[in-house]
């Protein structure tokens, strides 16, 4: 052959089309305590917690409007949900962390879960409970040091999918009726 | 204008297109005996009837090759590589542009059913184009292959034959033209590889062929040598017959877990015998020997009379686009050992070069990992790998950290095969949770190669196809396989890069015997061989640039052997000490 061989100038660079992108949606955000064994972070965003009444019944938390409250009085906790993540997950959850009951004693578990939480925030730590103390300790990692990648929609409709036909607004509502009896 | 073939205006470049088709001899192992060719120029409509004609009656004439072949030229056929043969035979040069419709018909349908195979009649039938019946063309061939001598009304037979293939040819030509079939450039790229692979089986691959033919005249007292020697240390075979009973109770003392079939019964098949001889290197022997043992029964190497293996290379068979010759006709399939056959003619020598690990360099550059491509460039990168993880201090070496740089290598060659973590436990010997962490310390380390290979595949599943720098393409199944598409990059790449050392390096003059995988083995009088070897390196790593904008994957020399030493794979030296004697 006699041509000069160049064919540097036919490649193509097709491997990666960054048009042709995927969204790993959230169809579920579950509303649960840090499992023990794994590292955990807390989203350092106050704007991504959220005081509110919830009313756990058959392994499920519920969501329980203001103007039911008294008359599921006893039913629900106060928390703050608090947007989470285990590390290497890609869906995060939501921390339900117990708040200040209205009679002012001092609760070691809450108290040092709100710690775990705080520290949580700019460290990868797991969650323990230790029965003999009566409160949660919290382990911190030492050797990692990626950070958490956090879903970029407001708190708002991240409750919208946590709690996705699980808010109770009426006395109506399945749960409210099995619990008064009526079901 | 050949009637019904509109040649697009990209082709313009070209003064004339010929479409050609040859007739040769070619007995199993030996070079093609040229009987005639057929050429048509499709603009002119100009048409090329030569015989060529060979046999101990007719020696080889210096014949001038009847069409153009410079660069205002384009040359088309259907597997150019055998045309190109001739040419060889007939001392003619090669075209500068090749196409060959049978290459761009296999990337076309890359990946997807070829419900009427990929022979000319085939190709044709699949695009809608009559032809003359399987029948006829099985008679016509017949006919050629006696071997001659063919008298006048034999010639023109065979010369109307041909040149039937060649209106078939420019059919096809003209209709996968008109769908927009050929991506011309690229095309053009691989036409000049089949020049290349025509180089190769015209080299083949020389061999100690007297010692080849004892040991197949003495297959009985080979099978029970090899037997005897390699089972003392298993005692797994009664008379001839592997024995599963007595094979599963060596595993158990040796704590070697084995696959198992849905039935409870023991995977014996040749994939998981390797796999597991690579995790347990004490059944390396074991391995070799059952393979020794099916290679002596299926062996049909073939040897010219030349003393030289030669075998169709295959080229673009595999997905990837890698050649694909048959195990059991080319040296380089079959066991190890039977490689010690290969040995250089007299005052030659042969040499064996690959790229050092060539698919994570490829990897590194095409994910643009900065830490990956370190590790790559530090020469180590198993061990680099290990320290960027932070398991090895950063004056490490491989002699004060053996275990973790052999850990780490596996862990590299899991992700490189898509292994999980339960099976790259099972080769490194430990829990799978153990290997899961090493996994995931492999995406911690090299997190931008892992965000390029997600979106890699992203594209590719979207897409319905991937394909290489230059454009061979695979489309991908209904239920595609992950780790597949991720390692095609590496793989397909890869084959890019050895065709492009392949056809520099034959057009360079370097006699190349056989591309193999990741390597080439090369032969050349030892007068020349040191600044063959040492060019053939250049070539390679230039190739690699190229493919990869211009990350160098260097390329090393395994082997050089002098006749009349032979070629050794260490793999296989254990079981050619037991035969050497049937060899000498």
């Amino acid at each position: 052959m006699q041509n000069t061989f160049d064919p540097s100038q036919f490649k193509l660079d097709t491997l990666v089309d960054p048009t042709l992108v995927t969204e790993t949606l959230l169809t579920n955000i579950p509303v649960q305590k840090p499992n023990r064994q794994q590292f955990i972070r807390t989203h350092p965003d106050p704007a991504y917690t959220y005081d509110a009444a919830i009313l756990p019944y058959d392994g499920e938390s519920y969501l329980v409007a203001g103007a039911m409250l008294p008359a599921l009085d006893g039913e629900y906790r106060a928390v703050r949900l608090q947007l989470s993540i285990a590390r290497g997950g890609l869906v995060p959850f939501l921390w339900p962390l117990n708040l200040p009951g209205g009679d002012g004693r001092p609760n070691m578990w809450n108290e040092s879960a709100m710690m775990s939480a705080r520290k949580a925030q700019d460290a990868w730590v797991r969650v323990m409970s230790d029965q003999a103390q009566g409160m949660y300790i919290t382990r911190e990692a030492k050797g990692i040091e990626d950070e958490p990648q956090w879903p970029e929609k407001p708190m708002v409709e991240l409750l919208g999918i946590a709690f996705d036909g699980k808010t109770i607004t009426e006395i109506e509502h399945p749960v409210v009726r099995r619990l008064m009896g009526y079901a | 204008m050949m009637e019904g073939v509109v040649i697009p205006a990209t082709y313009d470049r070209f003064a004339t297109i010929w479409v050609v088709d040859t007739e040769f001899v070619a007995r199993d192992g030996d070079r093609p005996d040229p009987v005639c060719v057929v050429a048509q120029e499709l603009r002119s409509g100009r048409e090329e009837r030569v015989w060529l004609g060979t046999s101990p009656a007719h020696p080889i004439r210096p014949i001038p090759c009847p069409y153009d072949l410079g660069d205002d030229a384009l040359f088309v056929s259907f597997t150019a590589s055998a045309e190109l043969g001739v040419h060889l035979a007939q001392g003619w040069a090669m075209p500068c542009n090749v196409l060959d419709l049978y290459v761009e018909h296999l990337r076309i349908t890359n990946g997807r059913d070829r419900p009427c195979g990929t022979s000319l009649l085939g190709v044709m039938a699949s695009y809608g184009i009559g032809s003359m019946s399987a029948g006829v063309k099985d008679a016509c061939r017949d006919l050629i292959m006696v071997g001659g001598p063919w008298d006048a009304q034999d010639q023109i037979r065979i010369l109307d034959y041909c040149a039937e293939d060649v209106v078939g040819t420019c059919d096809l030509f003209g209709r996968m033209v008109a769908l927009d079939h050929i991506d011309l450039d690229r095309a053009l790229v691989r036409g000049r590889y089949m020049a290349a692979v025509a180089r190769m089986e015209w080299a083949g691959i020389p061999m100690d062929h007297a010692g080849l033919a004892n040991i197949l005249d003495h297959r009985d007292e080979v099978r029970d040598r090899l037997i005897t020697q390699v089972d003392a240390d298993y005692g797994v075979y009664t008379g001839h017959k592997f024995n599963v009973g007595a094979f599963q109770w060596y595993l158990m003392p040796e704590g070697i877990a084995w696959p198992r079939l849905p039935s409870g019964r023991l995977k014996l098949d040749d994939d998981t015998f390797k796999d597991r001889a690579s995790a347990y290197p004490q059944l390396q022997p074991l391995y070799e020997l059952r393979r020794s043992l099916s290679g002596l029964q299926t062996n049909r190497l073939q040897i010219g009379r030349d003393g030289r293996n030669r075998a169709a290379l295959m080229p673009f068979a595999w997905k990837t686009g890698r050649n694909q010759p048959s195990n059991s006709r080319f040296i380089f399939g079959q066991s190890a050992w039977w490689r010690s056959f290969i040995r250089a003619d007299v005052g030659c020598g042969l040499a064996y070069l690959d790229w050092d690990q060539q698919e994570f360099g490829i990897a590194a550059a095409l994910s643009g990992d900065e830490a990956m491509k370190a590790a790559y460039q530090s020469g180590d990168p198993y061990l680099a790998f290990a320290k960027q993880a932070g398991a090895v201090p950063e004056d490490g070496t491989k002699d004060s950290h053996p275990s973790e740089r052999d850990m780490f290598k596996a862990c590299v060659l899991a992700v490189q095969y898509g292994m999980g973590a339960e099976a790259l436990g099972g080769r490194i010997d430990q829990p799978a949770i153990a290997a899961q962490d090493l996994l995931l310390l492999h995406r911690r380390t090299y997190h931008q190669f892992w965000s390029w290979s997600d979106q890699m595949l992203e594209t590719a599943l979207m897409r319905g196809w991937i394909e290489t720098v230059f454009g061979w393409r695979c489309h991908l199944p209904v239920q595609p396989n992950d780790r597949s598409i991720r390692n095609f990059p590496m793989q397909a790449n890869g084959a890019e890069m050895l065709r492009l050392a392949c056809i520099n390096a034959t057009e360079a003059g370097i006699e190349v015997c056989a591309p193999v995988h990741d390597a080439v083995l090369i032969h050349g009088p030892l007068g020349r061989l040191d600044a063959d070897i040492d060019q053939m390196k250049e070539i390679m790593t230039e190739a690699s640039r190229v493919v990869l904008d211009g990350f160098a994957i260097t390329a090393g020399v395994e082997q050089v052997c002098h006749h009349p030493d032979r070629f050794m794979d260490k793999r296989g030296a254990g079981l050619w000490s037991y035969l050497s004697q049937w060899a000498a």
